[in-house]
């Protein structure tokens, strides 16, 4: 065999190894598809039904005419207002950090990085305590004033390097031109960091949508049940109901896989900025 | 170019670009402090105080609650589990995260593609995870035995997360699932951020494969692979998500880990001062043991 044709062959192998060991990690993924359109007795077979034969939408119009639209609201609820919230006081921060030197500012923003390390189980209890002497439990703002702390490290860490990325020339004229400072930041750096200032909306609205924790812990009642604390709660029936948890999850991933899907470059640029630039 | 003339006064106007930036942070750092400083403080000294919630009076305890939790027989188990689970879990990760790392880290047609489905696990909800597994892992219908009975290795029926013995590997198995991606993610991106030439001069010198990874891409690496192993350790030992949706610490606590007995202590027993003093030696254990490890590799890179 000549020595192209063994490269190519390798190269074929390499792209057939890949392409295998892909389909095998996003297996589940099909699978909670795949289960999630059965009927009750297209579930439980042995061998399994490996493609639905004559899908329905039966599990997922009985999820919606439970309390699931209630729980979809308020995930939806909390994870927006968590972005902007969180968007907004990262996005002050970070300015500072990347335009003034200022006394203690590494202190600070290294500090910002360490709290991701911070062991949630820690505060769990004393936050619980706060937001009951508050009223706050069963309230959108507990769960909103808790992720906010989450996602600024990482929002503040992306957007000083995408704000480092703007030159400070470009605000400087438009200060010339009568615009105060956070109206440079407004008009001039924020329109520039647009691809940062989403990667950043992502990882705050997922950390929001996707948190369990916190969310089981302060809404006990059941109306004000985020996503996951719900389809975790279908668990503690007497008998579980597969097909209702399967259209649960799939609703859960909608936003996610879109999200990820349009914005997946910016994502991973965002997760790994901390460690590879730092 | 003259500059224009400051309209304010001077001595005003210094003091107002001084504070300014501290007014940009306060806002964040107000948050910060109310949902991090305080509850941490807060915690402690609850830790030192009996306190049910129900309890109206918090009287000072001492180190009474701390005594109490360590004299529980469960203690020294639920230690056990979380480090088996942590260690399991993150070397796992590693290992296939770097594996795969290493098997992207090339240019060819389609790379961005792979990278990004591969790391469709790690962006899912963790409860849509345990969904998924607890359907996969499912005694009479679940795909993992349909695919394992052939081989008969394993009893027929296996109940993985009802058993005691195979619960917490079984857990492990979905999270290693779950977070070797973010491994992969960041190795490859580290090994991106090497300087081709350094390669090049390696490879003049006549450094081949093994030599070429051993003696170029890992020693640039330590800072990623330093921060990596940190964050993944710290996300594992305190990921209460997935093994509650999975198992919620059972069969048999065969899967308590620290996390979810300090939460079954506060939330279902209502012993608060006792969980908090358990949520204290927790947060002492870790931040001596991220000391210890950053010190530890810190030295190492300098004796390289």
């Amino acid at each position: 065999m000549t020595r192209s044709a063994t490269r190519r062959l390798a190269g074929l192998l390499f792209y057939a190894v890949l392409a295998l060991f892909t389909a095998v990690v996003l297996f589940p993924f099909y699978w909670l598809l795949a289960s999630s359109v059965k009927t009750q007795d297209q579930l439980f077979t042995i061998p399994p039904l490996w493609v639905p034969t004559a899908p329905t939408l039966g599990n997922f119009v009985r999820l919606f005419q439970g309390q699931f639209p209630t729980w979809f609201q308020n995930s939806l609820v909390v994870a927006v207002a968590t972005t902007v919230i969180g968007l907004t006081l990262a996005a002050l921060a970070a300015y500072a950090f990347s335009r003034f030197p200022f006394r203690g500012s590494r202190t600070l923003s290294t500090l910002f990085l360490f709290i991701q390390l911070f062991p949630v189980a820690v505060v769990i209890i004393p936050l619980f305590m706060l937001w009951t002497s508050l009223t706050l439990t069963n309230t959108y703002w507990s769960l909103i004033v808790t992720y906010l702390v989450f996602g600024l490290p990482i929002s503040t860490w992306l957007l000083i390097g995408f704000f480092n990325a703007v030159p400070v020339e470009l605000e400087e004229a438009a200060m010339i031109d009568g615009s105060s400072r956070l109206g440079a930041l407004w008009r001039v750096t924020l329109p520039l960091s647009l691809p940062g200032l989403a990667a950043t909306a992502i990882y705050v609205f997922l950390l929001a949508w996707n948190e369990f924790f916190f969310a089981l812990t302060f809404m006990n009642s059941t109306e004000m049940r985020t996503i996951p604390v719900g389809i975790e709660s279908f668990f503690a029936e007497h008998s579980v109901d597969w097909g209702l948890v399967m259209a649960g999850s799939v609703v859960a991933s909608v936003p996610v896989v879109v999200l990820f899907g349009l914005l997946s470059r910016y994502f991973i640029q965002g997760l790994t900025s901390g460690a590879v630039k730092g | 170019m003259s500059a224009p003339a400051p309209v304010v006064p001077r001595g005003r106007w210094v003091t107002y670009r001084q504070l300014y930036p501290y007014l940009l942070v306060a806002p964040a750092l107000c948050v910060l402090a109310l949902v991090l400083l305080y509850p941490f403080v807060d915690g402690v000294w609850i830790s030192f105080h009996e306190d049910t919630l129900m309890s109206q009076s918090r009287p000072f305890v001492g180190l009474q609650n701390y005594r109490t939790v360590f004299a529980i027989p469960q203690f020294g188990m639920v230690l056990r589990i979380s480090l088996t689970w942590t260690l399991g879990s993150v070397l796992g990760e590693a290992v296939l995260g770097g594996a795969v790392a290493v098997a992207l880290n090339r240019p060819f047609r389609g790379r961005g593609v792979f990278r990004a489905l591969l790391l469709v696990p790690w962006v899912m909800p963790p409860v849509v995870t345990a969904v998924i597994w607890r359907w996969l892992y499912h005694a009479e219908f679940g795909v993992v035995n349909q695919l394992l009975e052939p081989l008969g290795l394993f009893p027929p029926k296996e109940n993985w997360l009802g058993d005691p013995n195979t619960a917490l590997w079984a857990v492990i198995a979905a999270n290693v699932w779950r977070g070797f991606p973010f491994w992969m993610t960041m190795i490859l991106a580290g090994m991106q951020a090497i300087d081709p030439e350094i390669y090049e001069a390696a490879r003049v010198d006549g450094a081949r494969g093994w030599q070429l990874l051993c003696y170029v891409t890992l020693p640039n690496l330590r800072i990623v692979l330093t921060i990596t192993s940190i964050l993944s350790f710290v996300g594992n030992f305190n990921n209460f998500t997935l093994i509650y949706a999975m198992t919620e610490g059972g069969p048999v606590d065969s899967t308590k880990i620290l996390p979810i007995f300090i939460w079954e202590n506060a939330f279902k027993f209502t012993r608060f001062g006792e969980a908090a003093a358990l949520a204290t030696f927790f947060a002492v254990v870790m931040a001596i043991a991220i000391l210890v490890y950053a010190r530890a590799l810190r030295l190492r890179s300098r004796d390289a």
